[in-house]
């Protein structure tokens, strides 16, 4: 007969930790031959799901196959060469991407998919920028360091999430910030473009809007009194 | 008979809502199960089982979807006695619902029965497990068995009232009691696989448990209940929750203890005692004078009666049923997440003391009755005692077992000696 010295019930003589609180069972006295059968069998079953997702996912891919197939066909059959049908099919493929994946995925599915449409959208920009008619190489000058630092932002908000356990409206304030920082970035990647240099014009009453917005949110969430008086005074 | 075996039965009030709401990985399932002293024998069993299940149609009944409603026929075939296993109550309905609303499963000295909440509730099943209990101990020791405490006669004519729906038959419809209720506090942790479940198991003295309880003046449901509120409670209390919410237990009342009906089927509704932890700290003291008030009003027939006719005016609805199953299906979904489980941080079924006839208990260990996973996971309780134990069985779908633990060590500082069993082996610690 044993004992859990944590939480002081009785336990059946096969079990090694106490099924409660996982305490190791230390019993010298136990003897090996008299040990109680386990309640219940070892053998376990398991469902046979049927895979509704990957039937979804294989929906989604046959709808968007057609597009992808008539497109190319069509530019073919009407100039002679395929043209713009590429815009179509780079655009079909992207939106696969954004789609179907994150209905199969099972595990980590944020993160996965994050990185997956960055390189994927960042390919498909790249891709765009090749075969457009206009000589501009706005790729390497804007695209490719807004989208990154798009992602940049996205994983420190997921890292922050993650380290510190945020809370609802922390995560709802620090991505207002985010957005304001972002829209500054923006501006001055656009004005790098454009030739004016380092500056920020529009962009600068958002992050200021953003920065108050965030601020206000971050001390209601700390301040129990502020959150009464808000409740009390705006009560519907 | 062979009309009898092309029967079809329409689901009754109670069961409508489990085939819309269950999902690839969970059904709403339960199972009570008879431990002998001996060793069962199989071959017994299934010859015990082919002639309960010639006279009690549950046994054979086939879950089929229809136009406007699922519904219930006799296959004509009984169900198939099995090994158990170590993750019981999986999901039931594989291929497009041909498969039986219910197992029986066999371990040792333990015969269980499975059921998916449209078949029967725990009493309706209960039943069944005594008549098929009540045949095995018949064929194998000779022992002859007055068909009594829920023991049917299998050499009886089918009587029509154990397939009936007896919501229908008691619902007076001169009112009803609306939904509405705040949510609940739920117990959060790392949830297991959808195939797998935690069972824990505290076996007791029953007699102890009821002493304690008289010593409060309340019923052993009661003190059970408070028991498992300060449980919850104090476990969120612990939790980073910047609100806390209401600690509800859900609590079946079975109906027949109030209306003389003989049905197998669902005949129980549910009220649900529980605490406000806004309002300050509750001691267990307070609570188990709470819960007892509480049951005291709601258990009442006219009050049982009027959520009954909500539940019925809800299904008899015209609109309602000639809405085809499909678009049903959603509503029901929708419904079941807004007022089921939402609402109540657990449930706790608690059958009492089954009694069976002499001739019969001396072959009798104990009685079990154990929850099926519920779809939010949420650790929930099922008890029932046979002479002096009671086996109070918590079953889960999350890895920590921080409520159970807090449940069992209060009654083991109340002085009740507590025997644990689980279902877990080593190498799931």
């Amino acid at each position: 007969m044993s004992y859990c010295v944590n939480c002081g019930v009785e336990l059946n003589s096969n079990e090694k930790r106490c099924p409660l609180c996982s305490t190791p069972v230390i019993n010298p006295n136990i003897d090996n031959k008299k040990i109680d059968l386990p309640p219940y069998p070892p053998k376990s079953e398991f469902i046979v799901e049927r895979k509704i997702k990957h039937t979804t996912a294989l929906l989604i891919s046959v709808v968007l196959l057609v597009p992808l197939l008539v497109c190319p066909l069509c530019d073919y059959l009407v100039t002679g060469n395929i043209s713009w049908s590429l815009y179509a099919i780079f655009g079909i493929v992207l939106g696969w991407i954004l789609i179907v994946p994150p209905i199969i995925m099972r595990h980590d599915v944020i993160i996965k998919c994050a990185w997956l449409d960055f390189f994927s959208i960042l390919l498909f920009l790249y891709l765009v920028n090749r075969i457009a008619p206009t000589k501009t190489d706005w790729f390497d000058a804007l695209s490719l360091p807004i989208v990154c630092l798009l992602m940049i932002m996205l994983m420190i908000i997921l890292i922050l999430c993650k380290v510190f356990h945020l809370r609802p409206i922390t995560i709802i304030a620090l991505s207002i910030f985010m957005l304001g920082l972002f829209t500054v970035a923006i501006d001055i990647f656009t004005n790098l473009f454009l030739g004016k240099g380092i500056t920020a014009y529009w962009s600068l009453p958002v992050v200021i809007a953003c920065t108050a917005v965030t601020i206000l949110l971050l001390v209601v969430s700390r301040l129990a009194k502020l959150k009464a008086i808000i409740r009390k005074k705006m009560h519907v | 008979m062979a009309d009898t075996r092309k029967a079809w039965y329409r689901l009754d009030n109670a069961a409508k809502i489990y085939p819309a709401v269950r999902t690839q990985k969970w059904s709403g399932n339960f199972r009570v199960s008879v431990t002998l002293k001996e060793k069962v024998d199989m071959k017994i069993l299934e010859k015990a089982l082919a002639d309960t299940a010639e006279r009690l149609v549950s046994l054979r009944l086939n879950l089929h979807r229809g136009f406007f409603w699922y519904y219930l026929e006799d296959s004509g075939e009984s169900v198939k006695a099995t090994e158990d296993v170590r993750n019981p109550c999986a999901r039931f309905g594989g291929k497009r619902n041909r498969e039986k609303p219910c197992r029986i499963r066999v371990y040792e000295n333990r015969i269980a029965l499975e059921i998916f909440h449209v078949l029967a509730d725990g009493t309706g099943a209960m039943n069944i497990l005594k008549t098929l209990t009540a045949r095995y101990i018949t064929l194998k020791y000779g022992e002859k068995i007055p068909a009594e405490n829920g023991i049917i006669d299998i050499t009886s004519k089918p009587d029509k009232e154990e397939m009936e729906d007896a919501f229908k038959r008691y619902a007076r419809f001169k009112a009803v009691k609306s939904r509405q209720e705040l949510k609940g506090y739920h117990f959060k942790g790392t949830k297991l696989k959808p195939h797998d479940i935690n069972i824990v198991t505290g076996v007791m003295s029953a007699s102890h448990i009821h002493s304690i309880s008289k010593s409060y003046k309340v019923t052993v449901t009661e003190f059970i209940t408070a028991l498992m509120i300060y449980s919850f409670m104090q476990c969120q209390s612990e939790s980073k929750c910047h609100i806390e919410k209401p600690v509800k237990i859900s609590v079946p009342i079975n109906l027949r203890k109030i209306y003389p009906s003989k049905t197998l089927r669902n005949f129980a509704l549910y009220i649900n005692p529980g605490i406000e932890p806004r309002y300050g700290e509750f001691t267990l003291e307070e609570i188990i004078e709470d819960v007892h008030h509480f049951m005291r009003v709601n258990n009442k027939e006219k009050y049982l009666n009027a959520i009954m006719c909500k539940n019925l005016s809800d299904e008899m609805n015209p609109i309602t049923r000639i809405v085809p199953l499909c678009i049903k299906n959603v509503v029901m979904r929708i419904a079941f997440n807004m007022y089921g489980e939402n609402l109540v941080s657990s449930t706790f079924s608690n059958l009492g003391m089954v009694k069976v006839p002499d001739e019969m208990g001396k072959y009798i260990d104990r009685f079990d009755f154990v929850f099926g996973r519920f779809k939010r996971d949420m650790p929930s309780v099922a008890a029932a005692s046979f002479g002096d134990k009671l086996c109070i069985s918590w079953s889960s779908g999350i890895v920590e077992k921080d409520v159970e633990r807090r449940f069992f060590t209060e009654l083991v500082k109340m002085g009740v000696h507590v025997k644990i069993e689980s279902n877990f082996y080593p190498i799931n610690n």
